[in-house]
This record gives structure tokens, sequence and C-alpha cells, in this order.
């Protein structure tokens, strides 16, 4: 069982004053363990959308959606966190940290979620964020931090569970491209060291680091 | 998560956001403050009521002087002590009765001049008036017959020319011609609706006053007496005013009252303020309770986004709530506990106003609920709010 997402025929609509917008028609979709794929669209294209479906942020309208073997379809809320908390590691565009937590407190979060005892939790953290090179801030808090350290912080506390998948929504979105660069670089070296990578972007040069690209155009994958 | 971690977590919230946490218990701390404050005063002023008529019951009756303008006091018929003997053979409801006159003179006590309250009375008028001797002794039958030079001093009066009432017993005050025996001190009474404060008086045998011309012109007896069951008022009141209007010349001077009546007007008069204040209470409470809601509310809905951030991340609904459930009531906790701390400031300060103020643990425990509840409520119910949203709506709440 080598396929970590799995997606059949997904559909997801917003309805606004009365006016339905079909934003995701028919996805389909699938990745193995190891992969490394890129999803290019326009603005307004579904990308996030389609993203937080996969990341178990939201519900599709319609389809079958397994991830690493569960189907999430018939799960419980409760199931559904546990899932979030096990099997993703969610990078987002906007980082979403908690502001009054520093880093370390941001990045052990998910462990402590986990029941992990503080002490183990402390350690792998510390580990994660020698990696992203953030060890001299590591009681520093996010506001005392530059964009792409706030969205390596970010990625830290996206791999301390070691998640079967990694989502990046615009991870250099918001940065300059020397940071970009790194946080790219940051990338190819976890996907080296196995873990599956799903990243979007509507740059084509950013998608060109992954394995596979993915294009996105009015709700359609292909 | 483990419950440490989570007040981990509050613990490091409530540090980083001081102001904002100060800022909400600011209300809760007024509101704590105005409920035991309000208390305090419905206490006060029923203890005040209890205190006043702790030296009466409502067995008690007065024959009484009516007062009116054209009142002459040469030839008012006086109440003596064969009144009262006669009184007592006739009434089988009565079960004993005093006789009293009050007067004003000047005494010495320790080689100090001053005017004080004198009141002549016979046998039985400690318990009749429920006044007791703490140091020394009452009035023996020998005092009275033969009108001994002897006096009993208020609480008061005793303690402040002898420092220690004990100190009195045996000395001796000075009343016009004559020096009389101090042989007892009264219990401290504060408060007495006797139409006298014992605290204040000098207690001398009636029989002793009227030989030593210690009573003036208006010096008008009155006698108090007890009746045997509060079920018989009426009929004794009737026996005394019959046994009246044959013996005194003019019997219509004189007026009959239970207390029972007093008590039952002052207790209603306290009830009524009583409910005032419960109903001041009761807008404090709302007024309060909405004030700490909007401040708690809006600072919690602003953390929709840290809620999603922990949806995200995967903690359970419940540890979500569980943790801003525990945030909210931390913060009624200290915010009822600074309120309760400084009603001990507060509540001194109103001892100086003419206000009435009796600090009680209920008015405390009260207001210590209604701070915990408030703020458990409404800090709770935006977090459950929060949580009940998908985690890409909590997360994009703005
Ligand atoms: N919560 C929502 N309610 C209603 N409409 C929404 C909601 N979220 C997204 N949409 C709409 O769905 C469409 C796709 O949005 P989505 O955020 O997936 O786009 P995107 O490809 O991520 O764009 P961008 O590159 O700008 O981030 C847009 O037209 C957007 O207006
Ligand atoms: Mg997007």
């Amino acid at each position: 069982m080598n396929e970590i997402v799995s997606l059949r025929n997904i559909d997801k609509s917003y309805t606004i004053a009365n006016e339905k917008l079909q934003v995701l028609k028919h996805i389909n979709l699938t990745i193995t363990k190891g992969d490394y794929i890129a999803i290019l669209g326009a603005s307004g294209s579904g990308k996030s959308t389609l993203m937080n479906v996969i990341g178990c942020m939201d519900t599709a309208d319609a389809g079958e959606y397994c991830l690493d073997g569960v189907d999430v379809g018939s799960c419980s809320e409760h199931e559904l966190s546990v899932l979030r908390n096990e099997k993703i590691g969610f990078i987002f565009q906007k980082y979403h940290l908690i502001p009054q937590y520093t880093i370390l407190q941001n990045v052990i979060l998910p462990l402590l979620i986990q029941r992990k005892s503080r002490l183990d939790a402390t350690s792998i953290a510390e580990e994660y964020i020698k990696m992203v090179g953030l060890w001299e801030r590591i009681s520093h808090k996010p506001n005392e931090l530059s964009g792409g350290q706030q969205q390596r912080m970010a990625i830290a506390r996206a791999l301390v569970t070691t998640p079967a998948l990694l989502l990046a929504d615009e991870p250099t979105g918001a940065l300059d491209s020397q940071t970009g660069k790194e946080i790219l670089s940051l990338f190819q070296k976890l996907n080296d060291m196995g873990n599956t990578i799903i990243m979007i972007t509507h740059d084509t040069k950013v998608a060109e680091h992954s394995k596979r690209i993915f294009h996105l155009n009015d709700g359609v994958l292909n | 998560m483990r419950l440490i971690e989570i007040l981990r977590m509050i613990g490091i919230n409530l540090v980083q956001n001081k102001s904002k946490v100060l800022l909400t218990s600011l209300g809760i701390i007024i509101g704590t403050l105005t409920i035991i404050l309000v208390i305090a005063i419905g206490q006060g002023g029923e203890e005040q009521i209890a205190a006043q008529f702790s030296n009466m019951s409502a067995e008690t009756i007065y024959i009484n002087m009516s007062y009116s303008p054209n009142l002459n006091y040469e030839t008012v018929s006086h109440l003596n002590e064969e009144h009262l003997k006669q009184i007592k053979e006739e009434n089988s409801y009565l079960r004993m009765i005093y006789l009293r006159a009050i007067s004003y003179k000047m005494v010495t006590i320790k080689g100090d001049k001053k005017n004080f309250t004198i009141v002549g009375v016979t046998e039985g008028y400690s318990e009749i008036s429920n006044l007791l001797i703490t140091q020394g002794n009452d009035f023996s039958e020998e005092d009275m017959l033969d009108a001994k030079r002897v006096v009993v001093l208020g609480y008061n009066i005793a303690s402040e020319a002898f420092f220690e009432p004990e100190n009195a017993i045996g000395e001796f005050i000075r009343i016009g011609d004559y020096q009389y025996e101090i042989i007892g001190v009264l219990e401290k009474k504060s408060e007495g609706l006797q139409g006298f404060s014992p605290d204040e008086s000098i207690i001398i045998p009636f029989s002793t006053a009227e030989n030593n011309d210690l009573f003036d012109k208006y010096a008008i007896p009155q006698a108090v007496g007890l009746v045997i069951s509060t079920k018989e008022i009426k009929q004794a009141i009737n026996r005394i005013q019959s046994t009246l209007d044959y013996m005194l010349e003019d019997s219509s001077m004189y007026v009959i009252e239970d207390a029972g009546g007093r008590i039952d007007a002052a207790t209603a008069s306290a009830r009524m303020m009583k409910m005032l204040l419960i109903s001041i209470a009761t807008i404090v409470f709302v007024v309060g309770g909405i004030g700490i809601m909007n401040v708690l509310f809006v600072s919690v809905k602003e953390r929709t986004k840290e809620i999603g951030v922990l949806k995200a991340l995967g903690t359970s609904k419940r540890d979500i709530l569980l943790q801003f459930l525990l945030e909210s009531v931390g913060i009624g906790v200290f915010g009822g506990i600074v309120g309760v701390a400084m009603s001990y400031v507060a509540l001194p300060f109103m001892k100086y106003t003419d206000i009435p103020v009796a600090a009680s643990i209920n008015g405390q425990i009260v207001a210590l609920i209604f701070a915990v509840t408030t703020a458990g409520l409404f800090g709770f119910y935006p977090a459950y709010k929060a949580s009940e949203l998908k985690p890409i709506d909590a997360l994009n709440y703005e």
C-alpha cells in the first residue's frame, strides 16, 4: 500500500448569495509514497480549496478520498482531528503560528496534542528546529522573526510528527527569491529523506523543483 | 493533550495577554466588589435592627405619658409603686413590671463634672429590659427598700472613667450633695429602643432617686412590664387600662403600648430595605454580567483564528473547550479574589459613613460564584461557537 492520497471524483462548491460556484470539478488524483508534486494554477482556480480537502481541513461535497488507507469521508470529527495531527503536516500560505507562543512552544504543540511528555516532545522538536536553522531563535516569538524564518518555523511544526503527507500552500509566495530558494532546497532535502510532498504554487519556476506538475484550471485538474 | 500542558498553555496566555486579562478582570472585580458591598449593607441594616431589638422582647408592654403641648407637668398624676402593685395584683397576664423615671443631673466622676442620664428603677428592671450586669452586682432588695446610695453604671461611662469597667466597682460618684457607691456595671448594649441608651446611663434605685430629690418635674415615671405570653398582650393591655382608669385622676394622659407592634413595624421596613437591596444586587448581576460578557466575548472571538490553528494541528474539540473554559474561569477566579480582597479595604471605609455594613462570608461566596460563572459562561460560549466551525473557516476568520 504505497498510495498516500487517492482522490476520486471530488466535487466542491460554495454558495454565495444563492449563486452556486463549483470550485472543484471531478478531481482525480493519486499520490504515492515519496512523491513530490506541484499543483499550478491561477488565482481563484481552486488550489487552496483542493489543498484544504486533502488536508482534512474542509470536506468535499461528493467523491471519495482515501488518506493513507483511511476513508476520510466516513471519519467522525474526532477521527479527522487525529488524522490531521498524525498524518498531515500542513504548511500554510499565511504561516498561522500562534503569536503568544515561542518557536519551541509552537513547534512542540502537535506532539503535546499526541499526549507525549514535555521532555520527549521538546527533544524531538529541538531536532527539527535545528534542521530548519532556527536554533538560535528557539525562544523567540513569531513577530520577532522574518517571513522566511516564520515559514521555516511552520515547516518545523509540520514535520515534528513525521506525517505521511506534507502539504505546502504557496510556501514561497510571501518570500523573496533567495529565501524562497532556501525553502525549496529544504523541501528537496525532505523529499530525498522520503517525505511525500504536495506543493501549491502559481509560479512555474517553483513548480519545476517537484517531480510531477499538475495544472488546475477552473476547478479541473490535469 | 495532558491537563498539565493545557494548564501551562493557559498560564502562557494569561501572562502574555496581561493587559487584556486585567481589563476583563476589572469588570469582574467591580462586579464582585459591588455585590459584596450591597450584601454587606443589607446585612448591616438587618443587624442594626436586630441589635436595636436585642434589648426588647415582643412580650414587653410600656405605660408611657402621652406627651402633648398643653401637658401640665405640675398637675399631671404620676405613676408610683402603689399603682404598680395594684396593676400587678389585678392582672394575671402580667409576669412582672417595673417603674422607671429618667432625669439629667450633673455628676462628678473621678473629679470630672458632667451631665448624665440618670435612670431610677424599681426591682425587676434588669430582667424585663434585658440589661445584664457584667461587673459587680445588681441592686439587692435591701438597696431598693432602704433607698441606699448605690448606682450601676452604663458600660461606656465605666470604661471611659475607669479604663477597665471592673475598676469602677467600689468607687464613688457624686450627684448633688451625696456620694453614691458604684456596685455594678452593665453589659455593653450599643443601642436600645428603651427611651434611653443603657451604655450612657447611670442606673439608680427608684427610691434612692426619690429620697435624694434626683427627679425633677420632667421626670415622669413610666412602667415597663412583661406579659406571660404574646398571645395575651391585648387582654393584658385592657386590664392595665381598667386598673389605671380607677386609680388615676386622669388616666387618659397615659398610653399603653406593646413592643411587638414596634418590632413588627421595624421588621417590615427592614424587609423592604432588603428587597430593595436584592433588586440592586440583581441589577448589578445583570449589568456587570453584560459588561463582562462583552469584553470576554470579544476577546475570545478574536482568538477564533487561534482555535483554527489548534484544530488544524489536530487538537480535539474537548481539549480546546477545556482550555478556554479553564482560562476564563481562571480570570473569573482571579477577578473574584481581587474583588473580595478589595472589599476588605472598602468595607472599613464604609464605617466612616452612616451606612451600617456587616461583612459576611455569604456575601463573598455569592460574589465569587457570580464572578466565576459569568466569566466561565461568557468565555466558554464564543470558544464553543468557534470550535464548532470547520477548521478552515475558523482559520480564515477575520
Ligand atoms: N469560504 C468560501 N466561501 C465562498 N467562496 C469561497 C470560499 N473559499 C474560496 N472561495 C472561492 O472559491 C474559489 C477558489 O478559491 P481558492 O482559495 O481555492 O483559490 P486559489 O486557487 O487558492 O487562489 P489563490 O492563488 O489566490 O490563493 C474562489 O473563487 C473563491 O472566491
Ligand atoms: Mg490559495
